[in-house]
């Protein structure tokens, strides 16, 4: 195929500076990807969990040490504990409510029942569920351990049984090089940038060249001494470009804005990400070149992008997904691209890893081009 | 009247020539519903991984362990896969699987001789939920072994003798065995002590992701259709028909309640079709389709009049388009359309509640789930209705006037 690279970066040049001069396209490109930023970054779905979360403990009097011997339990198990008076107490979404008599039906070896209420039923109700049933299960099996070994079940006991060495020990450790798990924005961004690369060459990027063409523009282009090649090259640089703009400005805005850590191989995450932004700026040429009408291309861009976005893992920690879910992000853009990216961030792992990946963008990106460029139609 | 009519059925019929504009903006929240309900299934975002297991015991005791994992509750999470110690190390250090257990040679005997083990838990950093459930699992069986160590270490350490042996001292501990486990049973059958667990949800049935996610979603939609909508105005003034319609006898007040009345019929189609696909598809429930639908239809038209101000007095429409997103998406992010008010920060609960698409959508789902009050609900409407005809005379005054020129 014959290219000349003068002229494509002529059309490249001329399609990118009217890209930019269109506001659509400035809001798409620069400020909507702030906004999901921030919002997407102060959702508690995103949240840590390093902090403590609050349990409201209700409790009468007379519940005995025991109680206080199972809320000291909680606490040290990652929970802030609270005891509200009656009338806030509803208010809390986790609540712990200890019976009357608790202790003292306990020692006289009556059952009793302690009762969690929990409101919701997201990702970290299983981790809760856990957790209780550890307090409750080690204070049954601490009460057993005092009572064989004889004599008076008082709070001493409790403290000397507490303080006995254990032989056989859990020694937990963080892999890779990150100590704390991602959260809040070090969550929402890479996904939201690897999303709305997606959105605006699916949309502004796909829907230019099906108004271009419907302008009659292509038609008069197919008409000036441009080859084919060179137009189709020119085309893709523009969104490319387009696309290249706005991974920098989301890298930089992410840093500056939200003091996202990009780690230590930050050029590799940009290459990874231009590689990427190939592939999809080379998807959008193919929307616009194959689609019928604007609306419909709109429509197409942005079904695409959001189901491509949400497979993907650009929305959600991909661990809260079946393993189904993982196992297919894998073979989606946006999926491989999330991978490599999470491989390069959070675990500080070398840039190599990320070759894979980039090798696959591109080469899908050169195999859609092809296609493009063979069946490019001008009107 | 019959100008109104006129105005509504030209304008269905401009709609009907681009329906996939309509399909576009009632598809994409309807095609993220579905993805989430596919995603999520039925019940609530259960976490799911991987726990590499490197068993290098290969007892009893090791295999206790990693059984643990294979209960209902616990197997519904975590997959439990066998690798050796360096294949494992490598993988957990990119980040495959939620984290990796070492167990050392010699756990098994170490455990009935009381001597020292231990055992090693490399955590994904990657993840924030499955890595620690599976450390408090572990800290559940390792409590266990430090019980079992207190309760009956004689009895530990004589099976540990077992194979070598006389028959007499065989049948003791066997017997000692039988003693303890009757001790035991005093407190666990039933336990001494027990946990209730809840799951509390807003009055009503047990909500599943599409039950939390689809009234957002659906009022979504409603938001981009109306700023949409809202913005064709500017298709009439550029096609002259705003100009005819101020040299006709027509009002200009009846053009508008016409194109209001087209809206109000999209919207009408739009909620029955995503209702429909909610409950077919995504298992939602719809106790009273009509009023639902009813509910979202005149939401919606309302949005689409609280936005025409803004489209009416935009200098274009790409302005009036650009003004319009800029407007909608924040408004649906903090009224809780983009996701539930739950999983919002309270700052942005507080907020989010007043706007008029947080207080439609909080309605809306106390239709859905059977627990809506009906005077609080006309309190909304009634608000709702004063802001549109606001909004319109506002819009009717603009098209009178400026608009025009």
């Amino acid at each position: 195929m014959n290219i000349r690279f003068g002229d494509a970066w002529f059309l490249t040049r001329q399609d990118v500076s009217h890209l930019m001069r269109n506001r659509e396209t400035l809001l798409w490109t620069f400020l909507m990807p702030v906004v999901f930023f921030y919002f997407l970054g102060q959702l508690k779905y995103y949240d840590s969990s390093d902090r403590a979360d609050p349990l409201a403990v209700s409790a009468s009097p007379d519940a005995g040490f025991l109680a206080d011997e199972l809320t000291s339990r909680l606490q040290s198990l990652g929970y802030a504990i609270e005891h509200p008076p009656p009338n806030d107490f509803p208010k809390f979404s986790r609540r712990l409510q200890i019976p009357a008599g608790f202790t003292a039906s306990i020692l006289a070896g009556n059952p009793m029942k302690v009762r969690f209420t929990r409101r919701g039923d997201d990702s970290s109700a299983d981790y809760d569920r856990v957790r209780i049933d550890r307090a409750v299960y080690t204070l049954l099996a601490d009460l057993i351990a005092i009572r064989r070994a004889g004599g008076d079940v008082t709070p001493g006991r409790f403290r000397e049984l507490a303080a006995a060495p254990r032989t056989l020990t859990l020694d937990v450790k963080t892999a890779g090089h990150r100590l704390v798990p991602p959260s809040g924005y070090e969550q929402s961004v890479p996904g939201t940038m690897v999303m709305f690369t997606l959105t605006v060459l699916f949309t502004a990027g796909a829907v230019s060249l099906t108004m271009e063409r419907k302008a009659g523009i292509l038609r008069r282009l197919a008409y000036t001494p441009i080859s084919r090649g060179s137009i189709v090259l020119g085309k893709w640089g523009a969104r490319m470009s387009l696309g290249s703009i706005q991974i920098v400005a989301a890298l930089i805005c992410g840093r500056l804005l939200f003091h996202v850590d990009w780690g230590p191989n930050l050029p590799m995450v940009l290459v990874l990400m231009l590689a990427y932004g190939s592939l999809v700026a080379t998807l959008a040429m193919m929307m616009g070149n194959f689609g019928r009408s604007i609306p419909q291309v709109i429509g197409l861009g942005v079904t695409a992008s959001n189901l491509l976005a949400g497979l993907g893992g650009c929305w959600w920690p991909v661990e809260v997904t079946p393993l189904w879910a993982q196992k297919l992000a894998i073979f989606l853009p946006t999926g491989w691209t999330m991978h490599a990216m999470h491989q390069l961030v959070n675990f500080n792992a070398p840039p190599a890893v990320a070759v894979p990946e980039i090798i696959v963008s591109l080469v899908l990106a050169l195999a859609a081009g092809w296609v493009v460029a063979r069946k490019f139609r001008f009107e | 009247m019959r100008f109104v009519w006129i105005a509504a059925l030209k304008d269905l019929r401009i709609l009907r020539r681009e329906p996939f504009s309509v399909a576009t903006w009632v598809g994409i929240p309807l095609c993220i519903g579905m993805l989430i309900q596919l995603i999520f299934g039925g019940g609530g975002a259960h976490p799911q991984g991987v726990l590499l297991v490197a068993d290098q015991d290969r007892t009893i005791a090791s295999r206790f362990l990693t059984n643990a994992f294979g209960s209902e509750e616990l197997g519904r999470m975590i997959k439990v896969e066998t690798v050796d110690a360096k294949t494992g190390r490598e993988r957990i250090d990119r980040g495959d699987g939620s984290a990796l257990l070492v167990i050392p040679s010699g756990l098994q005997d170490a455990f009935l001789k009381n001597q020292p083990c231990r055992l090693e838990l490399f955590k994904n950093a990657g993840q924030q939920i499955l890595p620690n459930i599976i450390e408090q699992s572990l800290r559940v069986m390792v409590d266990g072994a430090f019980y079992l160590q207190r309760v009956a270490s004689n009895e530990l350490r004589s099976l540990n003798a077992t194979g070598s042996g006389t028959d007499a001292e065989v049948a003791r501990n066997a017997v000692e065995m039988r003693h303890l486990s009757r001790d035991l049973s005093g407190y666990f059958s039933p336990p001494l002590i027990a946990v209730e667990t809840i799951a509390e949800q807003e009055p009503g049935n047990r909500l599943t992701v599409g039950d939390r996610f689809f009234p957002n979603l659906i009022f979504l939609s409603l938001l981009l259709m109306a700023n949409g909508l809202s913005t064709e105005i500017w298709k009439e003034r550029l096609f002259g028909t705003l100009r005819r319609v101020a040299v006709s006898p027509a009002p200009v007040a009846a053009f508008l309640a016409g194109r209001v009345l087209m809206v109000a019929l999209a919207y009408s189609m739009v909620a029955v079709v995503s209702l429909v696909v909610a409950k077919y598809l995504a298992s939602v429930a719809v106790p009273n389709m009509l009023i639902a639908a009813a509910w979202a239809a005149v939401s919606g038209t309302v949005f689409y009049l609280l936005l025409l101000p803004m489209a009416v007095t935009s200098p274009g429409q790409r302005f009036a388009d650009v003004r319009g997103n800029l407007l909608v998406f924040p408004l649906a992010m903090l009224g809780g359309c983009f996701f539930p008010f739950d999983v919002l920060p309270d700052w942005m609960v507080r907020i989010g509640r007043w706007t008029p698409n947080g207080m439609a959508v909080i309605q809306f789902q106390n239709l859905l789930r059977g627990t809506a009050d009906w005077r609080h609900g006309a309190a909304v409407l009634a608000a709702l209705l004063l802001l549109g005809m606001l909004a319109f005379w506002l819009s009717v005054r603009r098209l009178k006037g400026e608009f025009l020129r």
